[in-house]
């Protein structure tokens, strides 16, 4: 090989990493914040029949001004990387909630600042800040991040240095055994199970159930769990209750998570004709088959979704109509019974709307993002201070008022307490709670039929 | 062993040793536990970007193939010790050695065939890592899709607690992977692996043996990069197939020794200390108050832009890398240096000791740049109106080397 060949090659090769840095950093909104200020986290649970004892400051006695030092909690969010659409909307519901909470008071009559790092979706990166925050920046408490991947490796850290992390959103339920996370996502332990009986109960309910389903899988470690269980054990997933239940499988593919050509799995899936289609699904792969499957001019009677970001589904056209996923808060009845949970919903929506999310609801990612924010609070203000022990003493030991209703944390599975999602569903160009039936607005059931 | 491997043998040992005992300073000295772990990720990116340097630096034979070495190395710390409940150490030399065959099993068919070389070599390499991915991808044995957690794993508990046992796992492994690139920069090897950078047909023609050579080269650079890559799986706590065998591994590698300079084995060292400083603190800058107050700049939102645009800079200003430089203006360098620590300190009297270091290394960068130009300009004239010791600034040349 020449120099002159080498030098050539090397300069292009420099150009490309330089673009696509300067690219990266243009095209994303980096923004690591410290928030400060209001507060009033109310703490009314959205379920009417709660007896648990608030948690979270009371909010009718009247706001206080905080003073000192602040208290400082730290965490990561995938600002910039793949799940950095999703993890805005935890950065919105942060804000909000600290800056209520300094507004009724702060904590521990002190104001709070929220220290937010840039883990750009990377794990070790995600690590690396934390172990930065805890030993270097020595930040009072900490948040988790946004994401399995980076909520696991996080996780590790947190439990080195013995720090309370309350979780949004991590999905590997079974790894997740240090006792003081707390798991804000109302999943459940073994949402392999639970997760999928939902749905198939959900399609049950109509009276019509599919005869034949197929599942297409996103390579995803969280979907990957859902679908097939736990790695080396043989407890199942969706795809062996799904057989359990007489469901004839006709097709169990899988497609890595970088897949952007969805037109052979759309034909796989038109050559299966299943009666029902449960994908596995992150942010927009929903979408993007769908479109796939449009230009093929193939329907499925209906589908499900995993995790798909709720915004692209409803703009996903008329095939969308129908598609089903799992929630644990939608703002419509009987959730936004509450007034103070209803104003939080609105509060989000507007702060959402002027940070430019393109969608706006208070719904599944806002809520956990709440939920746990409310448990740090509760741990910190139930204990009396800022003793990572003593905080999740008390968090072990005392029911949790949080937006999804009181939670008692079981340490026997790994801090969950229960699977408290539902089943949503697009009708009338929205996401609506169809199943169980108490958790849908009046009149509103499931639409399924195998026929389409 | 000669004596100039010796001397570099003694060298490296005993600055081996002083830095071994620097976690013990900790309580002592009260720096923050941080700095340990941050220590432990500057001596991952030497390890990584010396590794990849002494094949591609020193042949010029472009590798994309960091990314399936680092990954094979993670993944047997995933495999082996989470899942096999395999001691960590036990787990480190077997990700070395099977790194190593990955690259000595690719090498044995692309160094025999002429046509893969230049950008066709590259593509290879590159592709290695996505077959790499796949494997791990679609087997339940090592990956499945799943990810592993590496919460079980048994830790070296004999090397401290696990901000020093990261720091002193980090150090043999840099430390090793230095002593070997410098050594064979220095040796018959290197010689040759310059000469095929150079022209590998004249090289052969003068009797070279370049496969033997690029072999050799090859594997040794999988073998450090599956070391480091599997004392790293620890660091990471969790590892899935899209974050291991991403772009970033290799690009950095390719941007640390671009920059620090590629024919020396201290270039890699120079690129990544910039690099990796620069990014750990403008990750975390705080905002930069201009004007009185009235306009607020956000560092940490420009960081990947300052470092591009730095790097654009020294692509077209620093040919050859920075080390080079350093070497010819050593004491412009290191008075650069100091004054912008000073400069640091009295602007930001509070800032962190990394801080510190970064804004000397960048007065360093800044006064090396115009003023080296200046003075090759003013040699070059020398040199056409017919002085005769205007010293050489081709690259490999004297100080470079």
């Amino acid at each position: 090989m020449t120099r002159s060949s080498q030098s050539q090659f090397l300069r292009g090769i420099i150009l490309l990493v330089v673009l696509a840095m300067i690219a990266a950093a243009c095209g994303s909104s980096t923004s690591d914040t410290t928030a400060a200020a209001s507060p009033g986290t109310t703490t009314a649970p959205n379920t009417p029949d709660t007896t648990a004892a608030p948690s979270t400051p009371d909010t009718t006695a009247a706001p206080s001004t905080p003073s000192g030092d602040p208290i400082i909690i730290g965490s990561t969010l995938a600002l910039t990387g793949f799940l950095a659409p999703t993890a805005a909307i935890h950065k919105v519901a942060g804000d909000l909630f600290v800056e209520q909470l300094n507004a009724n008071g702060g904590l521990l009559g002190r104001p709070v600042e929220w220290v937010v790092l840039d883990d750009e979706s990377v794990p070790d990166q995600a690590a690396a800040l934390y172990e930065r925050l805890i030993t270097e920046d020595g930040v009072d408490a900490i948040m988790g991040p946004y994401g399995t991947g980076t909520i696991t490796a996080a996780m590790q850290v947190a439990e080195r240095y013995g720090y309370v992390m309350p979780q949004h959103t991590g999905s590997l339920t079974y790894t997740y055994g240090y006792d003081c996370q707390f798991p804000a996502w109302p999943a459940g332990r073994n949402p392999n199970i639970t997760n999928s009986n939902l749905v198939f109960d959900a399609l049950e309910s109509t009276g019509t159930p599919p005869a034949t389903i197929a599942f297409v899988i996103n390579q995803f470690p969280g979907t990957m769990y859902v679908a097939y269980g736990q790695p080396d054990t043989d407890e199942g997933g969706a795809v062996s209750i799904a057989k359990d239940r007489g469901y004839d499988v006709v097709l169990d593919i899988q497609y890595p998570s970088t897949t952007s050509d969805w037109g052979p799995i759309a034909a796989q899936v038109r050559d299966a004709n299943p009666d029902f289609l449960f994908l596995g699904a992150l942010g927009v792969d929903g979408p993007n088959l769908i479109a796939a499957m449009d230009a093929l001019d193939y329907q499925v009677p209906g589908m499900f979704l995993q995790w798909p970001a709720p915004g692209p589904m409803l703009g996903a056209g008329p095939s969308a109509d129908g598609a089903m996923s799992v929630t644990a808060f939608e703002p419509h009845p009987p959730f936004t019974d509450d007034p103070a949970y209803a104003a939080i919903a609105q509060a989000f929506t507007d702060a959402a709307a002027a940070a430019g999310l393109p969608y706006t609801a208070f719904e599944t990612q806002a809520s956990a993002s709440w939920a746990a924010w409310q448990i740090l609070i509760a741990g910190i203000e139930g204990a009396g201070s800022l003793d990572q022990a003593a905080d999740c003493d008390y968090l072990l030991n005392n029911t949790i008022d949080t937006v999804f209703g009181p939670i008692d944390f079981d340490p026997d599975q790994n801090n969950y307490y229960g699977d408290l999602s539902y089943v949503k569903q697009i009708q009338n160009g929205d996401w609506v709670v169809v199943w169980p039936a108490n958790g849908a607005p009046d009149g509103v059931s499931v639409q399924y039929s195998p026929g389409g | 062993m000669n004596r100039p491997t010796v001397v570099r043998l003694t060298g490296f040992s005993v600055l081996a040793l002083a830095l071994w005992f620097l976690p013990a300073l900790q309580g002592p000295l009260g720096f923050p536990i941080f700095y340990l772990l941050f220590g432990y990720s500057l001596l991952f990116w030497f390890a990584q970007a010396s590794s990849w340097n002494m094949f591609t630096g020193f042949s010029g034979y472009f590798s994309f193939g960091q990314g399936a070495f680092y990954g094979v190395g993670v993944y047997t710390t995933g495999v082996l010790a989470s899942k096999q409940g395999w001691p960590l150490i036990a787990a480190i030399p077997v990700a070395g050695v099977l790194a190593a065959v990955l690259g000595l099993s690719l090498g044995f068919v692309v160094f025999r065939l002429r046509r893969l070389q230049g950008e066709i070599f590259a593509l290879v390499t590159l592709a290695v890592a996505f077959v790499v991915a796949a494997i791990a991808r679609v087997s339940s044995t090592i990956d499945g899709g799943s990810g592993i957690a590496l919460n079980n794993v048994q830790l070296p508990e004999f090397l401290g607690a696990y901000p020093s046992m990261m720091f002193r796992l980090g150090l043999i492994i840099a430390t090793v992977t230095i002593f070997a690139a410098a050594t064979i920069q220095h040796s018959r090897l290197g010689w040759g692996l310059f000469s095929i950078n150079d022209d590998e047909a004249v090289a052969e023609s003068l009797g070279v043996p370049t496969f033997r050579h690029k072999m050799m080269a090859f594997g040794l650079s999988a073998f450090f990069a599956g070391l480091s890559g599997a004392v790293h799986a620890i660091q990471i706590s969790y590892i899935t197939i899209e974050d291991v065998f991403s772009i970033r591994i290799p690009l950095f590698v390719i941007v640390m020794s671009v920059l620090g300079g590629m024919r020396h084995w201290m270039g890699p060292i120079v690129g990544a200390t910039i690099i990796h400083t620069l990014t750990d603190r403008l990750n975390r800058a705080s905002d930069l108050e201009l004007f009185g107050g009235n306009v607020t700049v956000s560092l940490d939102h420009l960081n990947d832009i300052i470092i591009g645009l730095l790097l654009i800079l020294m692509v077209l200003a620093v040919k050859d890398g920075l080390w080079p430089r350093l070497v010819r203006r050593k004491w412009v360098g290191a008075g650069a240096f100091i004054v912008g620590i000073l400069v640091a300190r009295l602007w930001a009297p509070e800032m962190s000791l990394i801080g510190q270091f970064v804004a000397g290394e960048l007065g360093a960068v800044v006064i090396l740049l115009p003023s080296s130009e200046v003075i090759d300009r003013w040699r070059n004239w020398r040199s056409t109106t017919g002085s005769p010791d205007a010293p050489s600034d081709r690259p490999g040349v004297g100080a470079s080397r």
